[in-house]
């Protein structure tokens, strides 16, 4: 079985992680910037004033937070209405509106030791061990059409793991069916339209 | 692992066959197989007796507990108990499979042989579904299951792990200024290189100091090295 490599954990190199640092968080500047008047486009000063409000990707505000020179908001999926209702019910919240990559962005907002995070951090865990069951469920279970349904529902992470459980379930009906022993074309070389030598030849 | 290596690794098992053609002891790696004479029931590994089916060389005799009567005594014994119990074979599954496929009319009643391992089948891996499902809930670190199958065990495979391992991930506690590790990280780093006084080693402690945006480190570092430079 091929082995399923995930880029784990707040990885620089991980591209997962890149993407998904993108997002964008208001931020509040706490002290004046000289010439970086540019990225308030409200304002037309050379310089950044103090309280300036501005857009800023995700990967920049830890090192400007631990510095102090920001204070922003966290993105709104993680705040407390939304986590309270993932705690009513996880199993039918579309994580993947919430943001494709829910999970590994909560991890970095409650990495970055907010007054919030450890109710972050348990309230993620507590969603994906809701989500689980149905997870593996529906990824023993379903063929390829309903797939699409499905995982429409799921973010990256949890489609990740729904795409290994159907991965196991297609090789054993495939075995029970006896076709793992046979060598098929493969499906890129049939569609080819190039097999005319054999033909040919014949 | 995918199936095929079970079924690779569950056709070592012995089974009887009544050959039907004469051949001295052979001597294999896995072992001897004893001499073949017509008619003369001999233990051969499974995936010789295949062979020898489909070259129509022998008759397969079904293990023992291949009858109606054990496998539907197995089937209740299943439903009743709400743990696994032990099966009569380690790879039950496999040697359906294979004998079967390869010899149906050396089986009696092969049709609901098939049916009834397919149905202990079925108990087992929902009860195998629902104990995964409980550990998880709970949240434990050690689970102990008995008699299950290699089988069995490699439907789950690459799910449970993995899905362990996301939960572990996320419920790791990191600590919460990366300033700090990093910090006292390259700054022992810094101090293991000083002793040892090779050039190349600090400019690397420097470069890795600069990736994680130790000014202070990057400033003694940069210390450090001009004064090898000027002593050279």
């Amino acid at each position: 079985m091929p082995q399923l490599h995930f880029s784990y954990s707040p990885n620089y190199f991980s591209i997962e992680d890149i993407v998904l640092q993108d997002i964008r968080v208001s931020c509040k500047f706490e002290v004046a910037v000289p010439k970086l008047g540019m990225l308030d486009q409200s304002a037309d000063n050379e310089d950044l004033k103090q309280g300036s409000k501005v857009e800023l990707p995700f990967w920049m505000v830890p090192t400007l937070h631990a510095k102090k020179i920001i204070t922003f908001e966290i993105p709104r999926h993680y705040k407390v209405n939304y986590r309270q209702i993932l705690q009513a019910d996880s199993i039918v919240v579309d994580l993947h509106k919430w943001g494709p990559y829910f999970y590994d962005l909560g991890l970095h907002v409650a990495n970055l030791g907010l007054t919030d995070s450890p109710d972050i951090k348990s309230s993620l865990v507590k969603t994906l061990l809701n989500r689980l069951r149905q997870i593996m469920d529906m990824s023993q279970h379903s063929t390829h059409h309903e797939t699409v349904h499905i995982i429409s529902n799921l973010d990256e992470l949890e489609r990740k793991l729904f795409g290994v459980g159907q991965l196991s379930f297609r090789s054993y009906k495939e075995w029970v069916r006896r076709e793992s022993n046979k060598i098929n074309t493969a499906a890129l070389v049939a569609s080819h339209r190039k097999r005319k030598f054999a033909e040919v030849t014949i | 692992m995918n199936p095929a290596e079970v079924e690779f690794l569950a056709e070592n098992q012995t089974i009887q066959i009544t050959p039907n053609f004469s051949h001295d002891r052979l001597y294999l790696i896995c072992g001897e197989v004893g001499p073949f004479r017509p008619g003369i029931p001999v233990q051969v590994p499974l995936w010789m007796a295949i062979n020898l089916k489909q070259r129509q060389k022998c008759r397969l005799t079904a293990p023992e507990w291949m009858t109606v009567e054990t496998l539907t005594k197995i089937k209740e014994d299943e439903g009743q108990s709400k743990t696994f119990t032990p099966m009569p074979d380690d790879h039950y599954m496999v040697t359906t499979q294979l004998i079967l496929g390869a010899a149906p009319h050396d089986i009696p009643n092969t049709d609901e042989i098939r049916i009834l391992v397919k149905d202990i089948w079925d108990m087992r891996i929902a009860k195998l579904r629902s104990s995964v499902d409980a550990f998880l809930k709970i949240g434990g670190s050690l689970a102990k299951v008995d008699h299950l199958t290699l089988m069995e065990i490699n439907t789950v495979r690459p799910f449970l792990p993995h899905a362990l391992d996301q939960l572990f991930r996320l419920r790791q506690e990191k600590n919460f200024s990366y300033n700090q590790t990093h910090f006292s990280w390259i700054y022992r780093c810094y101090v293991g290189t000083c002793s040892n006084r090779e050039k190349l080693d600090m400019v690397h402690i420097q470069q890795e100091a600069i990736r994680l945006e130790q000014t202070a480190v990057v400033a003694l570092c940069d210390k450090r090295l001009r004064a090898q430079m000027k002593i050279i």
